[in-house]
């Protein structure tokens, strides 16, 4: 689900429904968006209870409801069919540009900000779009005296603007992370306007105005989780962290949890989340490892935990986009978590309900009888996972 | 304590071969002994805590420092020399951590705009310096 204090609650301004013929004035047909997104990336659409909205089926008597049903499927698999996953869209969404942050010497326009979608509704269903180049639009700098000049314009009119939107469907998820959910879009802004509520131009968001920024790219072969790497020999791991966490206790692995399995190790097992009359509750900065070696001594899943003050998540998916690139998946629920890279078994994940991907981030708090019941903010552990991908498949077969 | 990355501290960890085994994962450990821990500090400091968080995504919440070596877990990240003393890493993502010593403790500053204070870690039974 989308976080709830970002939840943008943006108006579409969709102006008609006309499919296929809207979006040059600027209506956006939602069922367009919905099957591009469909086709371009290969999510299912369950074509039999889509098309129970349609107004033909909906009109139907009950004797005919089945064979106008199988028609509007047939009309809807024919209309995917030739859908451009190319089409540019135009959306036009009712908006606020930010008070002047002076210290960046900016103003932003909110829609653009990371965790931000715009919802809407096709097929019976909600999808959310978001627009994966939005942060390189965001921005709408310019000088204090500038500055001063055009937030009393903004002002004048309340702040309220409309964000007219040129995009194209790109793919599925946020690439922030910080949308989750099904039925995510991804989409990349080719243009868009800000303009006041009398139709005038105040801002022409740019990417070209926005600095570069260094996209990184996810490497399965050379990933690590805070400078700790799969692959390594136990031997190499045991030296590490030693040396910078402390004592490691080895121990087989009786039951396996993946065949192959063979070693375990740990520093400070279970040591990193609060539990009911624990009487050391951990603090900040204590570090927990747990990984899992093979039979033949090489090191094959390493989970390391660290102990937070509160923060805000975003510092800490922001860091993690930062080091790892676009997010393949996210999931929301207490904390959240971020999946990269290929899909790995779920027997192998320290989280086996959020998304199975080689490396996991998860952001959780650290509820003690303090900030439950005393309104403390809660302590934040943050975990990394990282399973050697190709060595899982390999061990699948 | 001063943070010197030239002469004496080099000369040691030259004089002690202190380089990981390393293998085909591309890992090196860190030297067993030599080079000191230096670790981010822990304190509820909001103000530092982003710098903190990237500092943990990248390995360099606890390091190991041996001479002009810095070891962000079992990754040896390759360094330049940096104006005031300091050194910078250059990270896997092309962002970059500039080492600057003060006094007894580290400044690191990304280039992605965070910082954070690093301390030496305390010598401690099994681990540490």
């Amino acid at each position: 689900m989308m976080r709830a204090g970002l939840l943008a609650t943006f108006a579409l301004l969709v102006l008609g429904a006309q499919p296929g013929s809207a979006n040059a004035q600027g209506q956006l047909d939602t069922t367009l968006v919905a099957l591009t997104y469909h086709k371009a990336t290969g999510t299912p659409l369950d074509f039999a209870s889509a098309v129970q909205y349609s107004p033909a089926v909906q009109a139907a008597s009950n004797f005919d409801r089945d064979d106008v049903t199988k028609q509007e499927i047939a009309r809807l698999q024919s209309q995917m069919a030739a859908t451009d996953t190319t089409h540019e869209f135009v959306v036009k969404v009712d908006d606020n540009i930010s008070e002047y942050d002076h210290a960046r010497g900016e103003f932003s326009i909110v829609l653009f900000k990371p965790g931000y979608s715009v919802p809407f509704n096709a097929f019976g269903q909600q999808y959310q779009l978001v627009f994966a180049n939005a942060d390189a639009m965001r921005a709408i700098p310019m000088p204090k005296d500038q500055a001063r000049v055009f937030d009393a314009s903004l002002n004048s009119f309340g702040r309220r603007v409309t964000d007219e939107v040129h995009f194209r469907v790109v793919g599925a998820g946020d690439p922030s992370g910080a949308v989750t959910g099904p039925r995510v879009v991804r989409a990349e802004i080719i243009a868009a306007k800000i303009l006041d509520p009398s139709g005038r131009v105040v801002a022409a968001p740019s990417e070209a105005n926005a600095p570069v920024a260094k996209v990184a790219k996810f490497d399965p072969t050379t990933v690590d989780v805070s400078g700790l790497r799969v692959g390594s020999s136990i031997k190499d791991l045991v030296a590490t962290l030693t040396r910078l966490f402390g004592p490691v206790t080895r121990e087989p692995i009786t039951k396996p949890v993946y065949q192959g399995l063979a070693t375990t190790l740990t520093v400070n097992d279970m040591g990193c989340f609060a539990m009911p009359g624990r009487s050391t509750p951990p603090s900040p900065g204590t570090v927990c490892v747990t990984a899992m070696a093979d039979n033949n001594d090489v090191v094959r899943t390493i989970r390391i935990e660290r102990v937070f003050p509160w923060m805000d998540q975003d510092v800490f998916r922001n860091a993690l986009v930062q080091k790892y690139g676009p997010v393949a998946d996210a999931q929301n629920g207490g904390g959240f978590t971020l999946g990269w890279g290929p899909k790995v078994p779920v027997e192998l994940l320290y989280d086996r309900s959020g998304p199975p991907y080689a490396l996991t981030a998860e952001y959780l708090t650290n509820d003690d009888y303090m900030s439950r019941g005393m309104n403390a903010l809660p302590q934040i552990r943050v975990v990394l996972s990282l399973v050697d991908a190709s060595w899982a498949a390999l061990a699948s077969k | 304590m001063q943070i010197r990355w030239v002469g004496g501290i080099v000369a040691t960890a030259v004089m002690f071969g202190c380089s990981g085994s390393g293998d085909a994962s591309g890992a090196t450990p860190p030297p067993k002994s030599s080079g000191i821990v230096w670790e981010v500090d822990s304190a509820s400091n909001r103000a530092t805590a982003p710098g903190a968080m990237v500092a943990f995504a990248n390995g360099l919440h606890v390091v190991v420092i041996d001479g002009t070596d810095i070891y962000a877990g079992m990754t040896k990240l390759p360094t330049e020399a940096a104006p005031n003393g300091g050194r910078v890493v250059k990270l896997s993502n092309g962002e970059t951590a500039t080492f600057t010593p003060s006094g007894a403790e580290l400044n690191v500053t990304f280039s992605s705009g965070e910082s954070v204070q690093m301390h030496p870690r305390p010598l401690r039974n099994g681990a540490g310096s």
